[in-house]
C-alpha cells in the first residue's frame, strides 16, 4: 500500500454498509479517485464534515494494489463554500457543475489544469453577482469542454468548411457537433442562432474569468447560448445533465417570489405551477 | 453440483434486501435453517403483519398502522408547528428524544439534483397544502445536515416565504462529546451563530 496527498474536490458520496462512505473526488493530480472514507456516516466522524459534495479538501489517501478504490487516512477542508451552500441559486449551479465533471470526467488522465479551472469556478460561484451566473456557467461549459477535446467547432460548417459571415443565416447543432451553414443545416436540422452568439461562445472560451461579472450579454444570445447544456453536452456525453432542469426550477421559484414581491402585499403567496396545478 | 432448492430460493431473496449480498444471504439462511421452529414461525409472521398492517399516514406521510397516524391525531399536539423530516424513520428519532409535541411531514426524500430527485419528487406538494389549509405557526425544517438536505431546506423556505409563517432550521454544531480541534470552519460557524446565554 502507497500514501499519498492530493487538493481534491469531493464530486458525490454514497453510502457503504452502516458506518462508511464511498467518495469520489477530482483531484488535482491524479484525475477522478474513488475513495472509501471509514466511518465517515457516524455523526461524530472527523471525516463527516469533510465529505460533503462541493468541498475542497486536502486528501491523504492509501492506494491499494489489489483494488480500484482508495482509503482516506486524513482528511483536511480548505473551503466548504458555504456561500454557494446558503444561496439555493448557487447550491444548484453548484449542483450542475459538479455533475457536469462526474459526467465528462473519466478516470485519471485529467490534466491539473482542469482542476485549476474548477476550483477557480467554484470560489466566482460563491460570489459572482447573480445575475453573472449562467454567463460564468456558459464559460465553464465551453472552457472545459475545450480541455477535455469536445470544443464545439466554430471556425466553419461542421459539414462543408465553409466560413461564417456575418449577415449569413447560422445554425448550431448539438449532435452534429457545432456550426452548420443554411444549406447543409436542410439536411442535419440545427437550431437557427445568430452570429453574435457564435461570437459569444468563441470569446467565453478565452475571456478571463475575472472579468464575467462585468459582461452584459443581450437576453437573444443568453437563451441561444442555453443549447449548450440543453443541447450540445447531452449529445458530447451521451447523456443528460439531470441538475440542469433543477437550475430553471429555481429561476421559475425566484421570479415568482420577485414578482410575488413587487405586485402585491407581502404576505401574497408564490404561486408554484407545478404545485399549483395538482 | 449439489444445490438444495428451498435453501437458494431464500438466498436470491434475501439478497435483494438493501445492503444484503449474496454471502450474507447465506449466512442468514443457514442461521434460520439452524434454528427453531419457533423462531422461524415468529419471523414469518413479524413480516406478514408488516406486509399487512403498515401503510402511509395520508396526512404526514409517516408510517402507521392506523391512517391519520396516532401523531395526526393526537388532540393534545401542538397542530400549529410542523416538523418537516426526510424519512419516516427520522420521526422515530425526534419522538424518542419526547421533546417535540407538534406534528411532522414526512417529505419521502431530499432534493439531489445529480440523482435526478427533483422538488417535484417529494412529497413538497403535500406540505403546502397543510399549511394552506391549517393554522401553520412555524415549519421547522429537520432535514439531513448535508448538501441535499441543504438545497431541500433552501428551497422549502424560499416557497414558505411571504406566507406569514416562521420558517426555522434545525440548530447545526458541535456533536455531545465531540472535540473542538477536530470542528471544521462549518460546524463551528453554525454552533457560533446559535450560541445562547448561560
Amino acid at each position: 500500500m502507497k500514501l499519498y496527498k492530493t487538493d481534491a474536490i469531493v464530486l458525490s458520496d454514497s453510502d457503504l454498509g452502516d458506518q462508511d462512505k464511498i467518495i469520489t473526488l477530482l483531484s488535482h493530480r491524479y484525475g477522478k479517485i474513488r475513495a472509501v472514507a471509514k466511518g465517515a456516516r457516524r455523526l461524530k466522524s472527523r471525516f463527516a464534515p469533510a465529505m460533503q459534495m462541493l468541498s475542497y479538501v486536502t486528501a491523504v489517501l492509501y492506494k491499494s494494489k489489489r483494488i480500484e478504490v482508495d482509503t482516506f487516512n486524513e482528511c483536511k477542508i480548505n473551503s466548504s463554500f458555504l456561500g454557494i451552500r446558503n444561496e439555493l441559486l448557487r447550491l444548484a449551479y453548484g449542483y450542475y457543475s459538479i455533475e457536469l465533471i462526474m459526467k465528462c470526467v473519466h478516470g485519471a488522465e485529467t490534466p491539473p489544469f482542469l482542476f485549476d479551472l474548477v476550483l477557480k469556478i467554484l470560489f466566482l460561484l460563491e460570489k459572482i453577482p447573480k445575475e453573472s451566473l449562467p454567463v460564468l456557467m456558459r464559460s465553464f461549459e465551453l472552457r472545459m469542454l475545450t480541455i477535455l477535446g469536445y470544443r464545439p467547432y466554430l471556425a466553419g460548417c461542421v459539414e462543408c468548411h465553409q466560413k461564417v459571415e456575418k449577415n449569413r443565416r447560422v445554425f448550431f447543432s448539438g449532435y452534429e457537433g457545432g456550426i452548420l451553414c443554411a444549406n447543409c443545416s436542410k439536411e442535419k436540422r440545427g437550431k437557427l442562432v445568430s452570429f453574435e452568439t457564435i461570437q459569444w461562445m468563441k470569446f467565453l472560451r478565452t475571456v478571463s474569468l475575472d472579468k464575467l461579472a462585468n459582461l452584459k450579454l443581450s437576453h437573444r444570445v443568453s437563451e441561444e447560448l442555453k443549447i449548450i447544456p440543453k443541447s450540445y453536452i447531452p449529445h458530447r456525453v451521451g447523456e443528460e445533465v439531470l441538475s440542469y432542469t433543477f437550475i430553471e426550477t429555481v429561476q421559475a421559484l425566484e421570479t415568482e417570489v420577485e414578482t410575488a414581491k413587487k405586485t402585491s402585499s407581502p404576505s401574497t403567496e408564490t404561486r408554484v405551477s407545478w404545485i399549483d396545478q395538482e | 453440483m449439489y444445490t438444495v432448492k428451498s435453501i437458494n430460493k431464500l438466498v436470491k431473496e434475501f439478497s435483494n434486501l438493501p445492503g444484503i449480498g449474496e454471502k450474507s444471504a447465506q449466512r442468514l439462511v443457514f442461521f434460520i435453517s439452524r434454528t427453531s421452529k419457533e423462531y422461524g414461525k415468529r419471523l414469518i409472521e413479524a413480516i406478514r403483519e408488516v406486509m399487512e398492517k403498515v401503510k402511509y399516514c395520508s396526512v404526514c406521510g409517516s408510517v402507521t398502522e392506523s391512517d391519520p397516524c396516532p401523531i395526526c391525531q393526537d388532540r393534545t399536539r401542538d397542530k400549529s408547528i410542523i416538523c418537516v423530516v426526510e424519512e419516516p424513520w427520522d420521526v422515530f428519532v425526534f419522538e424518542k428524544t419526547g421533546k417535540f409535541r407538534g406534528l411532522y411531514h414526512v417529505l419521502g426524500g431530499a432534493i439531489s439534483p445529480t440523482k435526478g430527485m427533483n422538488p417535484q419528487d417529494i412529497n413538497i406538494g403535500g406540505l403546502l397544502k397543510r399549511v394552506k389549509t391549517h393554522k401553520i405557526r412555524e415549519v421547522i425544517l429537520a432535514t439531513d445536515p448535508n448538501t441535499d438536505g441543504q438545497a431541500t431546506a433552501l428551497y422549502i423556505a424560499k416557497l414558505l416565504k411571504g406566507r406569514g409563517i416562521s420558517v426555522t432550521r434545525l440548530g447545526m454544531g458541535l456533536p455531545v462529546g465531540g472535540d473542538l480541534e477536530f470542528a471544521d470552519e462549518d460546524t463551528l460557524s453554525h454552533a457560533l451563530e446559535g450560541r445562547r446565554a448561560m
